[in-house]
């Protein structure tokens, strides 16, 4: 599950940590009073699902130092402790519980019944013992009466062990005939100084033989109550376990989580800070997997750019007439010289003319044989010079040095002089439509001169000279401007 | 005006809640170490130092359980129940680790079985918290004087109770473990060994839900 960052400022504004960022972004979406709605709910659901017992009082009385347990209205340390009382208490008493509950109280606890006989003909037996050692010459009549007389002296037998036997007897009396006899045979055995010797077994042989069946259930119960009394009481108890409390042996929190993204209310200053710049936070959420897992995740995360759409509502206003007017009158003459095709009013002819109009600097001769004999105005060499630095990397294809002095001179004026004027009228009107071109052909009546302009439209000139009546201009733009050479005859002076 | 009717609403409910918060979080804190010395007393044998955590934490827990269930005296008795079964599985606590945080894992699995069990059962919370209000006189001393706004409130907080029960469970324990118990995603993620970011989509889904469920009620 994901949340945007509409959301993630919603958690924050009602965890009380919204930053001033997320509480602009919700003002784009929300009203003032759905935002305090948000703020107030934390506060609102902890009102509602609060027990009311535990009201303003207690939760002032625990925030100033805790919960006072005298004062609490609620206290369930005294029922847990007792509760835990309690059960040390069964623990004892467990194995009596036990008992009871194993017993099958139909069948009569002669083994009981038994012992308490035993215990309670100890003591005669004693003295019938002694007696019989000592009178081991009487005859048989004078022992039996003897011990009959003993018998019937009860009163002899304090009263404390009397009331002690009797009631012991009584209470183990079965009405039950067949365990009376039991019970009588016992006795009687137990008081006959013949059988004293190994009573125990004579007493439990009769018993055994008296009934098979009491016999079996007693051997049963026996068994059973010795078992039970085995069983250690932590096997009980625990079998007494709640199993609610699942997993809890395994809850083990050595792995600690990492620390949250949006921390508890009660955050420092500083991690507040940088909780509430971290708008970037947009968590990608897997619902059932481990949170190591996810925090991994969390560092791959995809972050929404601005997925509440706050970026995209433009107010309709914000765009005014005016403006739309404005911004046409700054567009329209661009667009009516660009697009729409209307002539340009670009005047490039008055511009160079300008340039024209300064005294001829140069003097230029190609190889095909033509050799201009021109003169320059000595006035105007050191501007032909300085010209000639500021373009020194100006190349001319197939250039050479001319001494304005040789051959040339020989050349009729006449025909040059009309050559250049030609060659300039034609370099004027047709050499801007031909700006593109890197080849151009020159035809005249007499000779065709064929310029042949790098690409790089460059132009090298080096030591010029020139004839006295000769003008040679070359003009050399800014930039990637054409080279325009100019050759003119000038009059003589 | 929905927004006008939640804000009336919030400032009834509001009227004797305030602190709720700052008692979850300052109520029944205890050093680790402490809490240690006090584990460590019982499993050597003296059970009197279990007395102390219970009483550190049982109005914490306590509130826990209410929440989910909304009648104080299966509340009680479940909060004993959490607490005696923290006592008998002590020695698998990892010490040196949150009491806390260990013991309310245990309350809210506790009561969800409860819940289970109890499933069909009708929580009387309305009535009786009107009842136990007045008898231990814990009203609110605004809302004692005007009948109305106290009957308004108590109307506001069975919708509350309502709106939160209609969430589903998973939604339910973490609005309750945030919003009453104040505990931080990263303790939510504990108790309910869930991922962190889990929380926080659930947090944000279920108080959505309560404001529009609450906007409804209120609406019709």
């Amino acid at each position: 599950m994901k949340l945007t960052r509409m959301e993630l400022s919603l958690l924050r504004l009602t965890d009380g940590i919204a930053s001033a960022a997320d509480i602009d972004r919700l003002r784009q979406h929300f009203d003032t009073e759905t935002l305090d709605s948000w703020r107030e709910l934390s506060r609102w659901i902890s009102v509602g699902v609060t027990d009311p017992l535990l009201g303003v009082g207690e939760f002032r009385s625990a925030s100033s130092g805790g919960l006072s347990l005298t004062s609490s209205k609620i206290d369930v340390s005294e029922q847990v402790m007792e509760r835990l009382g309690l059960l040390a208490d069964h623990k004892a008493l467990d194995g009596n519980i036990v008992r009871s509950a194993l017993m099958d109280h139909s069948v009569p606890d002669v083994s009981g019944d038994i012992m308490s006989k035993i215990l309670q003909g100890d003591t005669k037996n004693h003295d019938v013992h002694q007696g019989f050692e000592s009178h081991v010459e009487e005859v048989k009549e004078v022992k039996e009466v003897k011990e009959v007389k003993e018998v019937e002296d009860v009163d002899d037998v304090s009263a404390e062990d009397w009331s002690f036997n009797s009631l012991l007897r009584n209470a183990l009396l079965d009405p039950d005939p067949a365990l009376m006899n039991i019970a009588d045979s016992v006795e009687r055995s137990i008081l006959s100084p013949q059988l004293n010797e190994d009573i125990l077994q004579e007493v439990l042989d009769e018993e055994l033989n008296s009934s098979d069946e009491s016999n079996s259930l007693n051997a049963l119960l026996i068994e059973g109550l010795e078992d039970e009394l085995n069983t250690p009481e932590e096997v009980v108890e625990s079998s007494l376990q709640d199993e609610a409390v699942s997993g809890s042996s395994l809850m083990d929190f050595e792995d600690e989580i990492p620390s949250p993204v949006i921390a508890q209310r009660e955050v420092p200053p500083d991690v507040q800070t940088l909780v509430y710049t971290d708008d970037v936070m947009v968590v990608e959420f897997t619902e059932e997997e481990e949170f190591s897992a996810l925090h991994s995740t969390v560092q791959q995360q995809e972050f929404e750019e601005d997925s509440d759409e706050e970026l995209c509502s433009v107010d309709e206003a914000f765009v005014s007439e005016a403006m739309l007017v404005e911004q046409e009158a700054d567009w329209f003459p661009l667009t009516d010289t660009l697009l729409i095709g209307g002539e340009t009013n670009l005047d490039i002819w008055s511009a160079v003319s300008k340039k024209v109009s300064r005294p001829p600097l140069r003097l230029l001769k190609d190889d095909t044989g033509i050799e201009v004999v021109d003169k320059v105005p000595v006035s105007t060499k050191s501007e032909s010079n300085s010209l000639q630095q500021n373009n020194s990397s100006v190349e001319f294809l197939n250039s050479k040095s001319i001494d304005a002095d040789s051959t040339i001179s020989k050349v009729s004026v006449t025909v040059l002089g009309s050559f250049l004027t030609l060659a300039a009228a034609w370099m004027i009107i047709v050499l801007p439509s031909l700006l593109t071109q890197t080849t151009s052909t020159i035809n005249t009546p007499k000779r065709i001169v064929t310029f042949e302009v790098a690409e790089v439209n460059q132009l090298e000139v080096e030591d010029l000279e020139v004839g006295e009546d000769m003008n040679v201009q070359i003009l050399q733009g800014d930039g990637n401007a054409p080279t325009i050479i100019f050759l003119d005859e000038m009059e003589a002076l | 005006m929905v927004g006008t009717s939640v804000g009336s609403l919030l400032g009834i409910a509001l009227g004797i809640g305030v602190g709720a918060m700052a008692m979850a979080k300052s109520s029944g804190e205890m050093t680790i170490d402490k809490e240690t010395q006090l584990i460590e007393a019982v499993l050597d044998g003296d059970g009197n130092a279990f007395r102390g955590l219970v009483e550190t934490y049982q109005a914490r827990i306590y509130n826990i359980i209410y929440g989910m269930v909304h009648n104080r005296d299966d509340a009680q008795e479940l909060t004993q129940d959490s607490f005696i079964k923290a006592y008998k599985k002590l020695d698998t606590f990892n010490l040196g680790t949150k009491f806390y945080t260990w013991v309310c894992r245990i309350a809210v699995n506790t009561t969800i079985d409860f819940l289970r069990k109890h499933k069909n059962r009708q929580h009387l919370s309305f009535d009786e918290g009107i009842g136990i209000q007045e008898s231990a006189g814990v009203s609110d001393m605004h809302y004692e004087s005007n009948p109305e706004q106290a009957a308004i409130q108590e109307e506001t907080r069975q919708k509350i109770i309502e709106a939160v029960d209609e969430l589903p469970e998973d939604q339910k324990q973490i609005l309750i473990l945030k919003e009453i118990d104040g505990l931080s995603y990263k303790e939510i993620s504990e108790v309910l060994n869930v991922p962190q970011g889990t929380v926080m989509s659930r947090l944000y889904y279920a108080r959505k839900k309560l404001q529009d469920i609450l906007i409804d009620s209120k609406n019709i």
